[in-house]
């Protein structure tokens, strides 16, 4: 995209409670890329809450988009954001977990998602984690591809790996002892 | 071979502390052989006890252990853990994953895992996480056996999530910045 003699370029920035309406956008329209318009229940309250309180369950990244003869933040869109959190493997230690990753459509090809990958990466090194770990739909042929071109494996075809989810009705059915 | 019990053994789930690490390590080892892979076990005693007992924890532990009136001379105390974190869903907000579940094979058939697990489904409840996650090996009908029959769902199977990993070198290369080919 180029507007008569501004160049485009964007930056990659730890996401701060501002981003959180632009964020949760984000969120809805990747879960509408994966035929999923209406699995996106939390709020912008939950992430406000949960990513910026007190004890965070996630960290983010966003990418903004901005033009170079402008104020750098007056008019920034976001465009992409990668969610992450810390886990861990008891045999190995502390493991940085990829929960979401998308760029906008229209932004791809700028080179934006090898930043926030990068970032990542250097925040997962920087914070001794072994390894990233993150999920993709097997019938997710593009997303395979390009992060099995950038050296990832595919631990539940190479090492038998399934993962099984138990719902909240069931949560609370094992909470009360059954 | 354990003689027969007139009544289950006392067990209590209480948190793991610092202290109960070694054998919360011996354990894991022991999983680690039943899975069929002791030698990726690359943590040690004192890793492990930093990375849950710092600031800021990595992991949270519950321990079974047997109540003194029913230990034996030789025998372990600790017989079983349950190792969990918190994760999030964009969809669905806090979630708890349950990264390991144990018990030793002699001090199974009484309940301890249901109970380790129950605890654990306590603790996302109490903390408003929606959903429970954790991972079973494919060759490993009884454990997903018992979780099917507890109303987990295979998402793997059912919905073709795979666990994908990018490794140290991966990660290496990534941060210097590389495309890709």
């Amino acid at each position: 995209m180029s507007h008569g003699n501004m160049v485009n370029c964007f930056r990659v920035r730890p996401a701060e409670p501002r981003d959180c309406p632009e964020i949760l956008r984000l969120i809805k329209e990747l879960a509408a890329y994966e035929n999923m318009p209406d699995a996106v229940k939390i709020t912008e309250t939950d992430l406000l809450r949960d990513g910026f309180g007190s004890r965070p369950y996630f960290y983010c990244l966003v990418a903004e988009v901005t033009r170079k003869d402008e104020q750098p933040l007056a008019d920034a869109d976001i465009v992409g954001f990668a969610m992450y959190y810390f886990t861990y493997d008891p045999w190995i230690g502390k493991l940085l977990y990829l929960e979401d990753f998308y760029v906008m459509d229209e932004f791809r090809g700028w080179g934006i998602g090898t930043e926030l990958l990068k970032r990542l990466s250097q925040i997962a090194i920087d914070t001794n984690c072994s390894c990233m770990h993150f999920l993709v739909v097997v019938w997710n042929k593009p997303s395979i591809e390009y992060y099995m071109r950038r050296g990832a494996s595919d631990l539940s075809t190479e090492e038998g790996w399934h993962l099984f989810r138990f719902d909240k009705e069931n949560l609370i059915r094992m909470a009360s002892g059954e | 071979m354990s003689a027969q019990q007139a009544r289950p053994l006392a067990v209590s789930i209480r948190p793991c502390c610092a202290q109960d690490c070694a054998q919360v390590m011996r354990l894991i080892r022991e999983l680690a052989e039943f899975e069929k892979v002791p030698e990726q076990v690359k943590i040690s005693d004192q890793g492990l006890c930093n990375d849950g007992f710092c600031d800021d924890p990595f992991y949270k532990c519950l321990v079974a252990e047997v109540q003194p009136e029913d230990r034996s001379k030789a025998g372990p105390a600790i017989v079983g853990y349950g190792l969990y974190f918190f994760t999030y869903s964009t969809w669905k907000g806090r979630n708890i994953y349950m990264e390991d579940l144990y018990v030793m094979p002699e001090f199974r058939g009484q309940g301890i895992g249901k109970r380790l697990m129950s605890r654990i489904a306590q603790i996302g409840v109490e903390k408003g996480c929606t959903q429970m996650k954790l991972s079973v090996l494919d060759w490993n009908r009884s454990a997903i056996d018992f979780y099917l029959s507890k109303g987990a769902v295979d998402l793997t199977a059912t919905e073709g999530w795979h666990v994908f990993r990018f490794e140290a070198e991966a990660m290496r290369q990534l941060a210097l910045g590389q495309p890709g080919e």
